[in-house]
């Protein structure tokens, strides 16, 4: 029963688009190149965050340092900042320095997780919560499930291979996954809660003038794309409602590989736009996205447009149900790629 | 609403509605250096966009100020010590001594963007800060 389930919701998260692969284990076995590569490359950023963290505490030094940290890190605030530091950034650099030598270790994984973690809590217990970098500890809680050598030694050569890209798709799924749960969010408002309380949501025309001339204007910026917008309220509402759409729908990508290339597209047009006009910089999420979308082998080009719009979530069922009627064949929701067959 | 967030899996409120009028609070420069300015120097406002160092913070001053506030209005008189002391060392560094005042007030986002105006707004505290010590 719980097979057939899963096996439903697969079908109803792919969409009526299906992708295959010419040549499944010349394909898997090059995918798993690919994602090897692409493991190697996460693990060297993770030193690059290192350094990027602690770079920023060590600039703290010597000044009083107010700790409110979430409920999570409740232990730091007995501790202090200066033995807090310590104790992260000491077992940090550990984690990071041997992960890039030994990828495969369970237990390292383990400890660069606890450690991204908590560095991002003690950077969240300094003044709010630090967004940028919640993809990365998601990122690496999902690594933790990588095959180790020992799994290796206990499996078939298939099955290795297979529990890796599983878990790198696993990872894709959980780090995109923020997205829906923040464009769920703003529906949910729209439709149920703040509509009661007078507040605009993405619903209202106004309601992204009134979001970015609060940002600005707490903050002390001077961004003139963001005040066109501010003027304009139909301009603004039409990007937040495709913000919505964009977020929501994120979930849906790790199912549909044709869509992987349009939606890093269009996130990433969604970061620059949030640099923009709130000059909100998420370099470290940006560079995730391009990463895991563009660099894990799971992505397929459409070979046209028509199967790019019809793999769309809703839109994809809205234009292939009421503007095409279903006039292209049923073949042309098949689309083969990879190596053909010798 | 059950929860706001929950961390560190917690994009769940991000940018999800927007009120039509806020309340929060802000730092208004009264005098430096024993010059008192003609007018209270609003310092997100005044300060923050001279300051390259502050500039590149992002919204770390807001943050800061906010929960400056929020420690004036709540029962921790150590905590709110730190969090001054913290703020006058690290975001008026710029200044030796002088005298600034915190507000607690109430704006309307397109009206104080075009104007720099508030609905209404209330002195909370004056605090005279000396960083030559």
């Amino acid at each position: 029963m719980i097979l057939s389930l899963s096996k439903k919701i697969r079908k109803f998260m792919q969409g009526e688009t299906r992708v295959i692969s010419n040549n499944p284990v010349a394909n898997m076995r090059s995918r798993f190149d690919s994602a090897k590569v692409a493991i190697k490359v996460i693990s060297c950023f993770y030193f690059w965050l290192f350094l990027d963290d602690i770079t920023h505490i060590i600039s703290l030094s010597g000044k009083p340092v107010a700790l409110s940290p979430p409920p999570i890190g409740f232990w730091m605030t007995d501790m202090g900042f200066t033995y807090t530091s310590l104790f992260i950034y000491s077992i940090y650099f550990f984690c990071a320095t041997a992960c890039i030598i030994r990828p495969d270790s369970r237990w390292l994984r383990v400890g660069l997780f606890l450690s991204v973690l908590n560095s991002n809590i003690l950077k969240s217990s300094l003044s709010t919560i630090s967004y940028d970098k919640n993809g990365w500890i998601w990122l690496a809680f999902a690594l933790i499930f990588l095959p180790n050598n020992k799994d290796k030694q206990k499996c078939s050569e298939k099955v290795y291979q297979y529990w890796y890209l599983t878990t790198c798709w696993f990872a894709t799924a959980l780090t995109i996954s923020v997205y829906t749960m923040s464009g769920m969010w703003k529906i949910l408002s729209g439709f149920f809660y703040d509509g009661f309380v007078n507040n605009y949501t993405f619903l209202s025309s106004k309601a992204m003038s009134y979001h970015l001339a609060s940002h600005i204007f707490r903050n002390g910026y001077n961004l003139p794309a963001a005040e066109f917008v501010i003027e304009n309220h139909f301009l603004g509402w039409a990007m937040l409602s495709c913000a919505v759409y964009l977020q929501f729908f994120s979930f849906w990508i790790p199912f549909r590989p044709l869509l992987f290339a349009p939606w890093l597209l269009f996130l990433a047009a969604f970061h620059t736009l949030n640099l923009v006009l709130m000059n909100l910089p998420f370099n470290h999420q940006g560079f995730i996205i391009i990463l895991l979308l563009g660099g894990l082998p799971f992505l397929v080009y459409p070979k046209n447009f028509y199967q790019l719009i019809v793999t769309m979530p809703l839109a994809g069922k809205i234009y292939s149900g009421v503007i095409d009627k279903k006039e292209h064949k049923a073949h042309s929701y098949v689309v083969r790629y990879g190596f053909k067959r010798p | 609403m059950p929860f706001k967030s929950l961390y560190p899996y917690f994009s769940w409120r991000l940018f999800d509605s927007f009120p039509p009028q806020n309340t929060d609070f802000a730092i208004e420069l009264i005098s430096s250096e024993g010059h008192t300015f003609p007018q209270p120097l609003d310092f997100i406002q005044d300060e923050v966009p001279r300051n390259e160092k502050l500039k590149k913070s992002y919204s770390l001053p807001y943050r800061t100020i906010q929960r400056f506030g929020q420690a004036r209005l709540g029962q921790d008189p150590e905590s709110f010590q730190l969090i001054k002391k913290t703020f006058e060392i690290n975001f008026l560094s710029r200044y030796n001594s002088g005298e600034y005042q915190l507000i607690l007030r109430t704006w309307e986002p397109l009206e104080a963007i075009k104007t720099g105006r508030y609905l209404n707004f209330n002195v909370l505290e004056k605090y005279k800060f000396n960083n030559r010590k």
